[in-house]
């Protein structure tokens, strides 16, 4: 289902330096760009074809090199539209936080060529190397912030839609999981 | 560097200030050095009921641990309806933006009974963290657990609007 492109480009030196070009990476030492580079594969994906799904063990992550990318969510009813990624966007962060469990579900809208993370193998290095482990706490918690943003910007919008049905969620809607 | 795994919470002398939360999940796991850092940017604090905590947009340099009480977090939308966001309680962290830019208060905090916390001083403890990536490892783990349940609220409200 996953198809890899040319492989010369594969080559972990010209993803280190796509990587190194990425807003997402800025200021990241050389070395950790290298070993970023080392875990990553540069894979296509064909318009509708399903990236990851909700509620699935999440042990990757992806950034888009070019195409779109749909992040839905599913609960009780039709996926519903968060937000469209697109190009030098992380997609992915629930690889880095428990339950490490996929929080949505991700479809390739357009023609896509993605780089694909092994996030079990950086897990892995974050756990002995906390500088490095810091700066990608930093750089993914702060793409939960926008995916957090996103849903309050889907739930107000939904909300208008609906007119008045926010009150009285009951007691345990707001139970910790 | 990573160093010597943190003991056992029981092992470790919890620091006077955060004595009334040392069951905090917050706080499990951090070695003595950390929670002595923590301890120097905290303050046992108080709310009556109905008393407003912060409010959106205005800058957001701390969080709170919840000792008892309850707070719901709300946000105005553009026709002036207050919608609630989520109801936490004890044992809860009270506020994340402090640590992300552009460091101003997503949302509106208010007590709903008289509630316990501890105050700490998010901003230093944000400099800490740069400065000690093995404190800013652990309390970026915290923090976004925190967000993960704002996260999972969120969709739980979007999941039960009926479209």
């Amino acid at each position: 289902m996953q198809t890899l492109t040319n492989p010369s480009l594969s080559e972990p030196l010209a993803i280190s330096q796509s990587l190194a070009r990425m807003p997402v990476f800025e200021g990241l030492k050389p070395e950790w760009i290298d070993i970023l580079a080392q875990a990553a594969m540069r894979i296509r994906f064909n318009p509708g074809q399903l990236i990851f799904r909700q509620g699935e063990q999440a042990n990757c992550f992806y950034l888009i090199e070019e195409g779109k990318v749909s992040l839905l969510f599913e609960e009780n009813r039709e996926p519903c539209r968060l937000t469209v990624l697109g190009k030098s966007e992380i997609l992915g962060w629930s690889w880095l936080f428990p339950p490490h469990l996929w929080q949505f579900t991700a479809r390739a809208v357009s023609p896509s060529q993605v780089l694909f993370f092994c996030g079990t193998r950086l897990r892995e290095i974050c756990e002995k190397n906390y500088e490095f482990g810091y700066e990608l706490m930093k750089r993914f918690s702060a793409v939960m912030v926008q995916r957090l943003q996103c849903s309050r910007l889907e739930l107000i919008r939904s909300r208008r839609e609906v007119y008045r049905l926010s009150t009285n969620a009951s007691k345990d809607d707001y139970k910790e999981f | 560097m990573k160093t010597e795994p943190a003991p056992p919470h029981d092992q470790v002398k919890i620091p006077k200030v955060l004595e009334p939360i040392r069951e905090h999940p917050f706080l499990h796991g951090l070695s003595q050095e950390h929670l002595e850092i923590i301890a120097d940017c905290a303050m046992a604090t108080k709310f009556a009921a109905g008393e407003q905590i912060f409010r959106e947009g205005d800058p957001a340099n701390r969080f709170y641990l919840i000792k008892s009480g309850r707070i719901i977090l709300e946000r105005t939308g553009n026709e002036g309806v207050v919608k609630t966001i989520q109801i936490i309680g004890p044992q809860d962290v009270l506020g994340w933006s402090w640590l992300y830019p552009p460091f101003y208060w997503h949302f509106d905090a208010r007590a709903l009974e008289e509630t316990e916390a501890v105050f700490l001083y998010g901003t230093r403890i944000r400099e800490f963290c740069e400065q000690n990536h093995d404190l800013g490892y652990e309390v970026m783990k915290r923090i976004a657990h925190v967000l993960i349940n704002r996260l999972l609220a969120a969709r739980r409200d979007l999941a039960s609007e009926e479209i």
